[in-house]
């Protein structure tokens, strides 16, 4: 590649970062994947629920046929959720209902093709489905990878175990794969075989795939759309970026990351767990990577860090929620919760949503002081991060899909 | 006018009839023949369009196409019954239940065919289990043999709780043999057991607990998986080998674990960054279709009469009976099975096992002794 091209690539990146284009396909109330619309857990809507509770703000909730701890995504009125069921795991999922009244529109099962093995925490619906604006991906931890339409009509189906033998992770693997205009990027790095492939959204065949590190690692990664789409590839070692659809490596930073927790993009800048919570600026035209700063005081646990109006955030393993300021790192003020916490916080209306894995709800305004929290309890164990759309915040169980939205006729 | 109409439209009908049976057989056709990393997608995605738009009524034709189809093909075809049945029902029009349960009970067809059948029968007919169920103990669907199992097992526990002990054993006694699945087998045993019955799960399963042992050889940095030690390249019990730490012989071993467990750190020696091999021969009275299963923490790969049949490079991330599956032909007379097990370097204690074990049974999961 030529000083020129490169130079015009980054210059791509720094654009979509400093828009906060993620991907041009979805519209700013759909939550199309892990994370939602610009992969940072942050929904731009305003009217969103002050509490997540059973009396108070449920909807609805709909049973699910299994468990999962993928995230449901929402899209165009319909909320995708994919589950895993049966004595060996074996049978997958994929369902889509009614964004309003929870209704279920659609259901499909498959078989694993793939090993069930895992660890007892997780299951085989563990990535988060992907919609990249006209296809609906559903990810297994089986590497059976299915393309839809939204009306549930099988598109084209991959076999990854079977294409790549060697593929498996008996801890259970989880990276959420994630749309690239008009595609998917998945990570799939496991002790016996690491690649990362993006798919042509209307075939299915590989755009490319790129050979990784051999090891398991959990942690998603990130398209930047734009002129020229980036993937961010995060791994143990660091992170690479990529043209996203030719594959081809643009620049690399080398430093320990957490194999769970994944970054997060905001204000020109990745925000990447590991030991340390490390606040790197993507490279400008021609420039390098920056390390803006790093805090031991942010460590990752599985959750994953969350930006917000200038101040980034995480939830470690005790449970506490930790503030910093994303200019340096320096942290404002911590929160105890009541942990453990599997799934990451997620943010709208300046209010921040959290659910441990007891299925009891935080919900925190940082605006105001004291910082308020409002508690809620499901019930049910919840290992999924929760979704945003259209004034609901969705959280799904072992067993429910629940939809929580301020209350009829109240000011939210 | 009318004639003449008859006399023109009724050759184009039938000839259009002719072409939709023909497209029918030619999408499944399309879609049978997928591939490995997508190929045949685009055609199959066509196929599979044309085909969900089908009247229940065609759901078994469908069906009928996973008999011999890869995983992958099946996988779409499920994709085309699900949108046909589920679109079916959600119009409240009814699915064709004479004809899935006579697909249900059809056994020459594809295990896993007739149990999406039946898993859509029962949404039309919740009653059909009463009448499918008591006759599949041996069904070879190992998905509604499962459930028959759960069936028989739910009724010996009601003899059991009124105190009908003998009737109890009888009934448990009775099941066992028919059960696959590990909880269910282990569910059987432990009824049985205070009621004085032993069953040997070792048989029930097929384990093998007879090995012979070469090690250690070198894994250093994991480099032994890849290397050919003497015993991938021919067997002799009598040879001594270059290994590890010295001169390596094979010795006889036999665990006492039910399930077939060989603790080499115990039947070898505690070894790190090191590689064994166990062989055993099996004997079969004629040529069967069979599988070797077998769970290890450890890096495997498997031989069967010289022909590798499976590998694995993963270290210690758990093991199961059924870890790793191996369809295989066993051949009439003696068989020989190779295992090599990899242990790495690691420090961390849940690092230190260096075991497997190893199966060979019917592809229903019933042990072959």
């Amino acid at each position: 590649m030529s000083a020129g091209a490169l130079n015009r690539i980054r210059k791509a990146v720094w654009t979509a970062l400093a828009l906060g284009l993620v991907s041009a396909a979805v519209r700013s109330d759909d939550w199309p994947g892990w994370r939602g619309p610009r992969q940072d857990g942050v929904s731009l809507e305003e009217g969103l629920p002050a509490r997540l509770n059973l009396k108070e703000t449920l909807r609805y909730k709909a049973e699910l046929p299994g468990r999962g701890l993928s995230c449901p995504i929402a899209v165009g009125g319909r909320v995708f959720i994919t589950a895993s069921s049966g004595w060996r795991d074996e049978r997958l999922h994929v369902l889509a209902f009614d964004a309003r009244s929870g209704r279920k529109l659609w259901e499909r099962r498959f078989e694993a093709t793939g090993g069930t093995q895992c660890h007892e925490k997780t299951c085989m619906a563990a990535p988060t489905p992907a919609w990249d604006g006209e296809r609906l991906y559903a990810l297994f931890a089986t590497f059976d990878l299915f393309a839809f339409d939204g009306a549930g009509q099988l598109l084209w189906y991959r076999s990854l175990a079977r294409d790549y033998r060697e593929l498996s992770n008996q801890v259970g693997f989880a990276s959420s794969p994630v749309p690239i205009r008009g595609g998917l990027l998945a990570i799939l790095d496991t002790d016996s075989e690491a690649l990362a492939i993006a798919f042509d959204g209307p075939s299915g065949r590989n755009l490319w795939s790129a050979p990784r590190a051999r090891g398991i690692f959990w942690a998603s990664p990130i398209v930047l759309d734009g002129e020229a789409p980036v993937a961010l590839l995060p791994s143990p070692k660091g992170l690479n970026a990529r043209a996203a659809r030719t594959g081809e490596s643009l620049w690399t930073w080398e430093g320990g990351l957490d194999a769970i927790a994944s970054p997060v993009t905001g204000e020109g800048t990745i925000y990447m767990p590991g030991g340390e919570l490390v606040a790197l600026e993507l490279p400008k035209s021609g420039t390098d990577p920056v390390v803006r700063w790093k805090t031991n005081r942010l460590r990752a646990s599985t959750a994953s860090p969350l930006v917000l109006d200038g101040k980034a955030y995480a939830v470690n393993s005790a449970g506490v929620i930790t503030c910093a300021g994303t200019g340096n790192g320096e942290v404002l003020w911590q929160e105890r919760l009541k942990g453990p916490f599997s799934a990451s916080p997620v943010a709208g209306g300046g209010r921040i949503y959290c659910v441990n894995e007891e299925g009891l709800t935080f919900v925190l305004d940082p605006r105001v002081e004291p910082r308020t929290v409002e508690k809620g309890e499901l019930g049910e164990t919840v290992l999924a991060s929760p979704a945003i759309s259209n004034g609901l915040v969705y959280v799904r169980s072992d067993r429910h899909l629940f939809a929580f939205g301020a209350p009829e006729g109240h000011a939210r | 006018m009318k004639t003449l109409h008859a006399l023109i439209l009724f050759p184009l009908s039938a000839g259009c009839a002719g072409l939709r049976e023909t497209g029918v057989a030619s999408d499944l056709s399309a879609i049978r023949s997928v591939g490995r990393e997508g190929s045949g997608n685009a055609e199959a995605s066509d196929a599979a369009r044309r085909l969900s738009s089908l009247e229940a009524s065609r759901l078994t034709e469908v069906l009928a196409a996973f008999d011999g189809a890869t995983p992958e093909a099946r996988n779409w075809l499920r994709g085309v019954v699900e949108a046909i049945a589920d679109r079916t029902v959600t119009e409240g029009r009814e699915l064709p239940a004479k004809a899935l349960e006579a697909f249900v009970l059809d056994r020459s067809r594809d295990g896993k065919a007739r149990r999406l059948a039946y898993d859509w029968l029962l949404r039309a007919d919740p009653r059909a289990c009463d009448r499918i169920l008591p006759g599949a103990l041996d069904d070879p669907s190992v998905e509604i043999r499962r459930d028959a199992v759960d069936r028989e097992i739910r009724a010996a526990e009601e003899l059991l709780a009124g105190e009908q002990a003998d009737e109890a054993r009888a009934a448990f006694a009775r099941l066992l043999p028919f059960a696959r699945d590990r909880d269910q087998v282990e569910r059987i045993a432990k009824k049985l057991e205070p009621l004085g019955e032993t069953p040997n799960l070792t048989r029930h399963f097929g384990f093998i607990r007879t090995w012979r042992l070469a090690g250690p050889f070198d894994n250093t940095a994991k480099k032994g998986y890849a290397a050919v030690y003497p015993p991938e390249e021919r067997i002799d019990f009598e040879a001594e080998h270059d290994g590890k730490t010295g001169k390596v012989r094979w010795v006889e071993h036999e665990t006492q674990d039910a399930y077939g467990k060989v603790d080499l750190n115990k039947a070898i020696g505690k070894h790190m960054g090191a590689v064994a091999y166990a062989a055993a021969e099996f004997d079969s009275p004629h040529y069967r279709v069979a599988e070797i299963r077998a769970g290890s923490s450890n890096a495997v790969k498997i031989w069967l009469n010289g022909e590798l049949v499976f590998t694995r490079d993963e270290y210690h991330h758990g093991m199961d009976p059924d870890q790793y599956r191996a369809a295989v032909e066993l051949r009439s007379g003696r068989n020989t099975i190779l295992i090599k097990v990899c242990q790495n370097e690691g420090k961390e204690e849940w690092e230190q096992d260096w075991i497997f074990q190893l199966r060979v049974c019917d592809p229903t999961g019933g042990g072959i002794s």
